[in-house]
């Protein structure tokens, strides 16, 4: 408020009321152009002991193209995981999951996930195979199929186990045991969660919006949940 | 002499099966053992671009003796294999590896739901015999040594059905859990 000096100037008062609302611009203000602090329990995925930087390696896609894995997802919400076309439940259950969440997210955060897929078992999943497989789930599904060899040194890289191919039975088959997470990148190049199998339709639902958006260090700085 | 004792064995052996066979007394030990296992709840997934269908299923033994599953049958495959997922190591780690192992039969244990479902134990349905479309129903037929035949059907429905229409997806066993 205005208040007039004994010798007739007029000088401005901050009253209590004035203060109190410059203090809550101030707060708007800055919330707003901080990102959201996500608190890490309210995440479904398992958080990482160490985060992991988008590593870089190139795999032949279904196409037949190389695709060059840092550069191509660099600055989206890359859903990493490894896995084999011939797998009963784990693998199918988990991208079924994912397709349905992406499927109720708003277009444009929709074009900013990208969903890859490594093939562990070469010897049986050709590269149509893959993409056939895929496209049972979701065309825009990536699926990258390189050797054994190089699948296995693409799991090291993350800090994974490489894939396990079991003996064969009478009839040819056998199964490839194999990392069931799904791992997170997040748009900053960083993976600090992932997301064993029996992550369920709506925990993807809620989490997929959160990590497409807490993308600084700072907001998982809480303590880790166990 | 012999023949004497010989006939004697054999017409006391001859009574004593016809006793354990179907006499109300044989009836009653049925019953005080208890209700047989039944199973419900049976949902077959339509493959993704393959040609191997999964199948869950719920066993229920309400029954105080235990029983197993020894096979499973049905028109749509030659051969149907019981599967189970173990799981080794730490996921936290990034060391955890799943892996998948056939089983030759199940124990149900008395007094226990044993539910068939996404990461535990399936039923595994190779090389299809025909095509299968989400909504139609498949004949069933479960094996047990105590409960015997049983039949039924399964629901056919898709793999994005499976994380609301199965039993909750179960835990994979873990191999250096104590059992």
């Amino acid at each position: 408020m205005y208040v007039r000096s004994p010798r007739g100037r007029l000088h401005y008062r901050w009253g209590r009321g004035t203060i109190a609302m410059a203090l809550a611009a101030l707060t708007l203000a800055s919330a707003c152009t901080r990102p959201a602090v996500i608190d890490p329990s309210a995440l479904s995925g398992v958080q990482l002991p160490t985060p992991i930087a988008r590593p870089a390696f190139t795999l032949p896609d279904t196409y037949g193209r190389p695709y060059d894995f840092k550069s191509q997802t660099a600055g989206t919400l890359t859903l990493l995981f490894f896995g084999y076309t011939n797998c009963p439940d784990v693998c199918p259950v988990h991208l079924a999951n994912i397709e349905v969440a992406l499927k109720t997210m708003e277009y444009a955060d929709r074009q900013r996930v990208r969903v890859i897929f490594v093939t562990t078992d070469p010897a049986r999943d050709s590269a149509t195979a893959v993409r056939k497989w895929l496209d049972s789930f979701d065309p825009a599904f990536i699926g990258l199929r390189g050797t054994e060899a190089q699948a296995d040194s693409v799991q090291r890289l993350l800090g994974l186990a490489p894939a396990i191919r079991g003996p064969k039975q009478a009839d040819g088959s056998y199964s490839v045991g194999h990392a069931g997470q799904v791992i997170v990148f997040q748009p900053d190049d960083t993976a600090r969660v992932v997301y064993p199998f029996g992550t369920r339709q709506t925990e993807w639902v809620h989490d997929l919006p959160l990590l497409l958006r807490a993308s600084r260090t700072d907001v998982f700085s809480s303590p880790q949940r166990t | 002499m012999r023949f004497i004792v010989l006939a004697l064995t054999l017409s006391l052996g001859t009574a004593a099966c016809k006793r354990h066979r179907a006499t109300p007394a044989a009836d009653s030990a049925a019953l005080a053992a208890g209700p047989k296992v039944h199973w419900s709840r049976a949902y077959i997934v339509t493959p993704a671009g393959n040609t191997s269908a999964v199948m869950y299923l719920t066993i229920e033994n309400p029954g105080a003796r235990p029983d197993t599953l020894l096979r499973v049958t049905t028109p749509l495959v030659d051969v149907a294999m019981l599967h189970t997922n173990t799981t080794s190591g730490s996921l936290q780690e990034q060391h955890g590896t799943m892996n998948m192992t056939a089983v030759t039969s199940l124990q149900i244990p008395p007094d226990t739901t044993l539910a068939l479902a996404p990461g535990g134990t399936h039923v595994m349905l190779d090389a299809l015999k025909h095509p299968i479309a989400r909504g139609d129903s498949i004949p069933v037929t479960l094996i047990f040594s105590r409960a015997g035949a049983l039949s039924g059907n399964a629901a056919v429905i898709s793999y994005t059905d499976v994380d609301t229409a199965t039993a909750p997806l179960a835990a994979p066993v873990p191999v250096d859990a104590p059992r």
